[in-house]
């Protein structure tokens, strides 16, 4: 045994330049499962940073109208007679806004203990279960501030005449939010005790012990989960929601994750196809040794050991380089991409997990992939008809699942993608066998003939790396389309968000006396001002954007009227949220609304309702305007290029006069805004394209082999034409026809392929993970590039040169 | 008879490791129209160098090798790879062992090959009418997976001669084949070849053919 594993182990020597390729092909892969795990880890990192501490081990949030102590301690009380032996917590919880130093501040007061905060010793100190300082939550009048409130460790202040303390900063982007015991919160908010907004719970379901697991295995996972489930009885009898919407943006980012995660499992994928092409090649090289083995009596599960064994080390070499690389290129597409999220700085250290998943990941392949081939070439194992009829209606009933029924979630979705992949892959050797007759009916020169048939008369040399290069290019387009349709419906969404050309943001008092200055400035066209408070519609957070809309402003939003003061317009995030359309009444901050208009809102982190001020007044929200929108006669001609504070780069006009009234203002101008918003938006898919390149680079490495292996065998072809006098040249161009038909063949496929799962990602995805449908466009940019890129790289395969190697000699003994 | 190729003092060598190998050590022929010339010796002796350099698919380490064609001395020894290979397509042809045939070409074009190659429409029908005589016309649209040894054999002299070539070169053609196939397929190339008024130098291990030549070169180990 050993013996045989020894001469499979030499085979690769013999074959260095093969051995090589095919290491680099997988190298890539391992490298791209490596650098997706290290960037999601990162970014995972820091959203546990922009959790705020009362949800962070909490899984739904429990309310109904006029919930107070008593609905609480009932619940309490049922629990703990082992009513719901789902639920492993119950944490009462209070929110509201109270002004510190004339700011609205959020105050979030919870019974941290009944979160698993637990007193060590006598002194009073707390350690944390949840990553909290260690502070000492339940002394009188501390609190732990937000970094945005710009207040300092020990830092006194006083609100509504009583002092509290900041024991502590969390440095995290949580916005103006003081966290404190729900005893103080009370307090802050000037709220009796009985008073509760909601209930915070944590289920534990069936997937509760797999959920950590499966997190530290791809970080995001579980946003493709189905959400647990909460007891029936409770559903009933109270308005529950999943925390994650009252997270929007760390679900947002956790859906990225899972894109991003499935992404590098796209490389792992076609780094298998290229595995499994290159042990069906080093097989047949090894045809004439196998026969002779077998003569001697080896038999088929012996020389599987030592072939496995061989593969085995490959992998090993592999992963380990796989591993330098991938932490190598998590660094430069950390620094590529802001993502929009918090500071993700560097990559983080390598764990047990990722070096785990690598191993698995590099080695797993090549068994799998060498005992795939070896199981086709020794046993000759063909897919009959009828299971092959059976696979791809099963494969068409996942697709159809998976599209249509959204309970499947994400990985409903992607089940769909993965399936329709698989039936391209099977389509294709369809494909080939069809164009063969075809082929033999082709005119034109003897050369262009030979080359043409020469792309579909091989489909066990090249089938699986040309299933590989489609798949490759497929991604490519759908990933280019999606990103495409999605910057268009962003550009749009800016269009909504950023109107006007300047945008002022203050203290209430100085945004007032600007608008009245500005109103009366002779560049000056329009001023509006606006405002924005948190409230609550159908129970769910949301931000109440008001303002006096007029048709002009509602126009932007795709409604033509101006809004009345009983009517809202709702994001579509909350209208799938709340199940609320056009015509329906909506409870807002306790007040009953007409939806007239579900606009895009473009997965707002926060869902938005727009009302009038009127409304907001009469809902007695506290009604400050905060920030200016201003429309100039002639553009930004008077105003400096820099942005955002004013006080820098003066330049003549409104923008001296400007800073010199209103220094404390804070301005920008759209047009800067904007093109920063484009900057980051680009930068965050610069990853997505990143991985899709990677995976090319692997499917062209397979495309390479095979190509290189389709030509050992056409040796007494080549030599025919040689002596026929055929020219290099002519040789050259015979190399390149054949590599740019195969390249056609797989754009054939790709480009419907592709379009197929642009549309998944846009209409079914996209929607699951972010709240906001993206109407999927053709623009040329989005298709093209990956259609010219696969077609170069199926010509760079197959024009790279092939050194004769010791292997093939061996072969022709 | 005139003389169609002259080859003088050819010398060529090998590097085995580290040991030069002489193969071919002041070898001169000299081959007139419609004659056969055989190529007789173990492996190994220098039948298929000799094929080779006469072809110009090798460079000599000495001597000269001169075609005679159309009243014009092709010194091919001393041509750059790019003039060879003109010459090749144009004016030889050439048989090996184990037939070559381009499988994604069928009967039909496989023969044409050179033709084509040589963009000689005029010379297709001949070539076709060739095919016939060696009794292939009934497999024209056939492709070489789908015919026998001696099938494919006729096929690739049919080849070879399809643009009458001045010299046609044979490597061990009946090596591949049975006695009966063997013979068969060398009465075919001798008959071709004198009707083109073409010359042709035959490779073979096998004294029963050699002696059907007009004259054997020995090649000894």
């Amino acid at each position: 045994m050993m013996l045989l594993a020894k001469s499979q182990m030499r085979f690769l020597l013999r074959v260095p330049w093969s051995a090589l390729t095919a290491l680099v092909g997988l190298t890539l892969g391992v490298a791209s499962v490596v650098a997706v795990h290290q960037i999601s880890t990162g970014v995972d990192s820091s959203l546990r940073d922009t959790t705020p501490p009362h949800l962070t081990e909490l899984s739904h949030l429990l309310d109904f109208p006029g919930l107070d102590a008593e609905g609480y301690f009932s619940l309490r009380r049922r629990w703990r007679l082992g009513e719901y032996p789902e639920i492993s917590a119950i944490v009462p919880i209070v929110e509201g806004q109270a002004i510190l130093a004339g700011r609205s501040v959020t105050v979030i007061g919870a019974d941290w203990l009944a979160l698993g905060i637990r007193s060590a010793g006598g002194s009073g100190a707390i350690t944390s279960d949840v990553g909290l300082p260690v502070i000492d939550m339940l002394a009188e009048s501390q609190v732990l501030a937000a970094v945005e409130l710009g207040l300092a460790e020990d830092q006194r202040f006083t609100v509504n005449g009583r002092k509290y303390a900041v024991a502590g900063v969390l440095e995290a982007n949580l916005g103006p939010v003081l966290f404190a015991d729900i005893g103080v919160a009370h307090e802050l908010l000037q709220l009796s005790p009985q008073t509760l907004s909601y209930i915070g719970i944590r289920v534990e379901d069936s997937w509760f012990s797999w959920r950590a697991a499966m997190e530290q295995l791809m970080p995001g996972l579980s946003a493709g989960l189905p959400d647990p489930a909460v007891p029936e009885a409770l559903a009933i009898e109270w308005a529950v929601r999943p925390v994650a919407y009252d997270l929007p943006s760390a679900s947002f980012a956790r859906s990225v994750l899972f894109n991003l995660g499935a992404l590098g499992s796209l490389a792992l994928v076609v780094a298998w196809f290229l595995i499994y092409q290159v042990a069906v090649i080093w097989l047949r090289r090894q045809q004439l040794l196998i026969s002779r083995l077998g003569a001697l009596g080896v038999g088929p599960g012996e020389f599987l050991v030592g072939f496995l064994f061989s593969f085995a080390v490959f992998g090993l070499m592999a992963t380990a380089l796989g591993i330098a690389l991938g932490q190598a290129l998590s660094g430069v597409l950390v620094r590529l991409s802001t993502a929009g999220y918090s500071d993700v700085a560097g990559s983080p250290e390598l764990g047990p997990w990722v070096v785990g998943k690598a191993v698995v990941s590099g080695l797993g392949v090549c068994i799998v992939g060498g005992w795939a081939a070896f199981s086709r070439e020794w046993f000759d194992f063909r897919l009959r008809r009828w299971l092959a009829l059976l696979l791809t209606a099963f494969l068409v009933a996942l697709v159809v699942i998976g599209a249509a029924v959204e309970a499947s979630g994400l990985l409903g979705g992607f089940a769909s993608i993965l399936a329709l992949s698989l039936l391209a892959v099977m389509a294709l050797t369809v494909l080939l066998r069809l164009f063969r007759p075809l082929s033999e009916h082709l005119g034109g020169r003897v050369l262009l003939r030979m080359g043409l048939r020469d792309a579909v008369w091989y489909p066990r040399v090249i089938g699986v790396a040309l299933a590989a290069l489609t798949l490759a290019v497929a991604t490519s387009i759908a990933i280019g389309l999606m990103v495409e349709s999605f910057r268009l419906d962003f550009v749009r969404m800016l269009d909504i968000r950023l109107a006007g050309d300047l945008y002022l943001r203050g203290e209430p008092l100085e945004i007032s006396q600007a608008r009245r200055w500005l109103e009366a400035q002779p560049e000056v066209v329009r001023v509006r001002a606006s405002g924005v408070v948190r409230g609550r519609a159908g129970g769910r957070p949301v931000e109440l954007s008001y303002a006096d809309y007029d048709a002009g402003q509602m126009q932007r939003y795709g409604y033509n009227k101006a809004l009345g003061d009983s009517q809202i317009l709702i994001s579509e995030r909350l209208s799938r949220q709340v199940g609320a359309g056009a015509g329906d009444l909506l409870e807002v901050a306790g007040g009953e609304f007409e939806v007239v208009h579900v606009f895009p809102g473009f997965g707002d982190p926060v869902p938005r309702v727009l009302v009038s001020l009127a409304a907001v007044r009469e809902l007695g929200l506290t009604t400050v305007f905060d920030r200016l929108t201003v429309e100039l006669r002639d553009g930004l001609n008077g105003v400096p290029q820099q942005v955002p504070q004013l006080g820098r780069q003066l330049g003549p006009l409104l923008g001296d006069r400007l800073k010199d009234r209103f220094a404390a203002l804070n301005l920008q101008r759209r047009d800067g805004v904007r093109k920063l918003a484009l900057q980051i938006f680009d930068r965050t898919f610069a990853v997505t394209q990143a991985l899709t390149l990677l995976a090319m680079a692997i499917a062209v490495v397979g495309m390479y082999i095979a190509l290189t292996a389709l030509r050992l065998t056409q040796g007494p072809t080549l030599q025919l034409l040689s002596f026929q006098g055929v020219t290099p040249r002519e040789l050259l161009g015979l190399s390149a026809l054949r590599s740019l038909a195969l390249g056609g063949l797989a754009l054939l496929l790709a480009l419907p392929l592709g379009i197929a799962m642009a549309w998944v990602l846009c209409r079914i995805i996209n929607p699951r993970a972010f709240g906001w449908t993206v109407e999927l466009q053709f623009p040329l940019s989005g298709w093209l590039p990956p259609l010219l890129l696969g077609l170069f790289a199926a010509l760079l395969a197959g024009l790279l040169p092939a050194p004769r190697e010791k292997g093939d000699l061996d072969a022709a003994a | 008879m005139s003389t169609l190729l002259a080859i003088e003092g050819l010398r060529k060598a090998y590097l085995d490791g580290r040991i030069k190998r002489r193969v071919l050590d002041d070898t001169s022929l000299t081959l007139h129209a419609g004659e056969v010339v055989a190529l007789c010796g173990p492996s190994g002796s220098g039948k298929t160098t000799l094929l080779n350099l006469v072809a110009g698919l090798l460079e000599p380490d000495q001597g000269r090798i001169v075609l005679h064609v159309e009243a014009q001395q092709l010194l091919i020894s001393d041509m750059s790879v790019a003039e060879r290979a003109r010459v090749r397509r144009r004016h030889m042809g050439y048989v090996f062992q184990f037939f070559n045939l381009v499988p994604t070409l069928n009967v039909r074009e496989n023969v044409l090959l050179p033709v084509e190659l040589n963009r000689r429409s005029d010379l297709a029908v001949p070539a076709l009418a060739r095919l016939s005589a060696l009794g292939l016309d009934s497999h024209e649209r056939q492709y070489p997976e789908q015919l026998s040894g001696g099938e494919r054999q006729r096929t690739a002299i049919a080849r070879a001669l399809a643009h009458e070539p001045t010299l046609v070169l044979a490597d061990e053609p009946t090596g591949n084949l049975d006695a009966e196939n063997a013979h068969r397929v060398v009465e075919l190339l001798w008959r071709e070849v004198r009707a083109l008024n073409s010359g042709l130098i035959i490779a073979t291990h096998d004294e029963s053919i050699a002696a059907r030549a007009d004259r054997v070169i020995r090649f000894s180990q």
